[in-house]
């Protein structure tokens, strides 16, 4: 809790005499101070973890929260626990509890915030949901061979969405309405959304990539996107096919490889006029598209985009950079793919087609 | 060790199999051992050796910067 402004206090602190207006700003100030203690009590991530859970859980749960304020605790079933801080929750089914694996659903009902949230081998769960997160650094949920459904309605912002499986398995239901921003991780095994799409993710805006050789990531499809953030994009895998983000207006990280994506064959890496610059602090980008089965029409358009950025037209000039569109089955560029690839060239770019 | 000289039109082209520091007099632009053909122009320099460490010896003679993804 924040201590209000008070106007003995005050007297003390100024050295001056409060009058009416002192007062008026001093309720002011105390209108503001219940409000941000309105916030931290009122629920969830500051002041009260609520866990529901649904099926067996076992006498070892192994339900850990932890906080920088106070020691890992320990939550068994449907429990609501009190956390002065935003807490980290990992949720294992490491262990031999009775029942452990027969735990269906998980429910963080009034969860705001967290550092992360990290769900492991329940094999029988179908539904994690957080109904009021906010904001998360991660989201880990690995070996579930049963979930289906991920409920986080109220999230915008998570630095790190990671799935994985050992199985085949196939979320159905994804509601993230209001996830703007989000870094997401794809490998080892399976990951259970073939395609990070704006019809999965409607409010996807920016958006960084990493992961490789996921047996069941397909695409990436966000026509919604504007910005490639810093954290990089880059995927390497045989199942990938396609790759559109077609209005990005500015990319942040200046490594971006979908190298040996052997049956990668479409990408509209931005687009003429909407493709505006490169923030990566001075150093150069580095793009490759090596070993890929790129069409012409592809081809043409990464190297159409990038040397329409050439300070015209509100773009930042970009004069260095390593692109690869060699390898593999990829397409040769056609004589507007070569006029742009020779003004790249021109300007300084170290450039590799097939 | 060589640098590639430019062609009439200034574009640097590079083929064979080598270990090649691509530069611009002040960062590294790339840094590897490659078989395939590629060009560039401008200030970009090409410098082929037979050895990493050729190029290493390379970006510490001139005081180059390596990008993030070379470090």
């Amino acid at each position: 809790m924040i201590t209000k402004f008070n106007p003995l206090n005050a007297k003390k602190d100024t050295g001056r005499t409060i009058g009416d207006n002192e007062v008026a700003k001093l309720a002011n100030l105390n209108r503001m101070v219940d409000q941000v203690n309105t916030a931290l009590a009122g629920g969830g991530g500051l002041g009260t973890l609520d866990i529901v859970t649904e099926g067996i859980i076992g006498y070892n749960p192994n339900f850990q929260y932890s906080t920088y304020a106070y020691p890992s605790g320990t939550v068994s079933g449907s429990q609501s626990v009190e956390v002065s801080a935003i807490p980290s929750i990992d949720l294992s089914a490491q262990g031999d509890g009775f029942g452990a694996n027969s735990l269906t659903s998980i429910a963080f009902t009034t969860l705001k915030y967290a550092n992360y949230i990290d769900i492991f081998g329940y094999s029988e769960l179908t539904t994690i949901s957080a109904p009021k997160l906010l904001q998360t650094n991660a989201l880990q949920f690995s070996a579930l061979f049963s979930l289906h459904t991920l409920d986080f309605p109220s999230l915008t912002k998570c630095t790190g969405i990671q799935i994985r499986g050992d199985s085949p398995f196939s979320i159905t239901t994804l509601n993230f309405p209001a996830l703007q921003s989000a870094a997401f991780n794809v490998s080892n095994g399976y990951c259970g959304i073939p395609s990070i799409s704006n019809a999965k993710f409607s409010a996807l805006t920016s958006i960084s990539l990493e992961g490789n050789n996921v047996s069941d990531f397909v695409s990436v499809d966000l026509p919604l996107a504007t910005e490639i953030s810093y954290s990089g994009f880059s995927y390497n895998g045989s199942t990938f096919t396609t790759l559109n983000v077609p209005n990005i207006v500015v990319v942040k990280t200046s490594y971006i490889d979908f190298s040996s994506c052997n049956n990668l064959t479409n990408v509209t890496f931005g687009t003429v006029g909407t493709f505006k610059r490169f923030v990566v602090n001075g150093n150069s980008p580095y793009i490759s598209f090596q070993y890929c089965n790129l069409n012409q029409a592809s081809v043409d358009n990464i190297l159409k985009v990038l040397a329409s950025l050439d300070g015209t037209n509100g773009t930042t000039i970009s004069l260095y950079g390593s692109l690869y569109l060699n390898g593999g089955s990829n397409a040769s560029p056609s004589s507007a793919g070569y006029n742009a690839r020779n003004i790249l060239q021109s300007r300084g770019w170290y450039i590799a087609t097939n | 060790m060589s640098y590639i000289q430019a062609d009439e039109h200034g574009i640097k082209t590079v083929t064979g199999n080598n270990w090649r520091l691509i530069h611009n007099g002040v960062q590294v632009i790339e840094l590897a051992e490659q078989d395939f053909e590629a060009s560039a122009g401008g200030t970009t320099e090409i410098f082929i050796a037979d050895t990493k460490e050729a190029c290493e010896a390379e970006i510490a003679r001139l005081n180059l910067i390596k990008p993030e993804h070379l470090k």
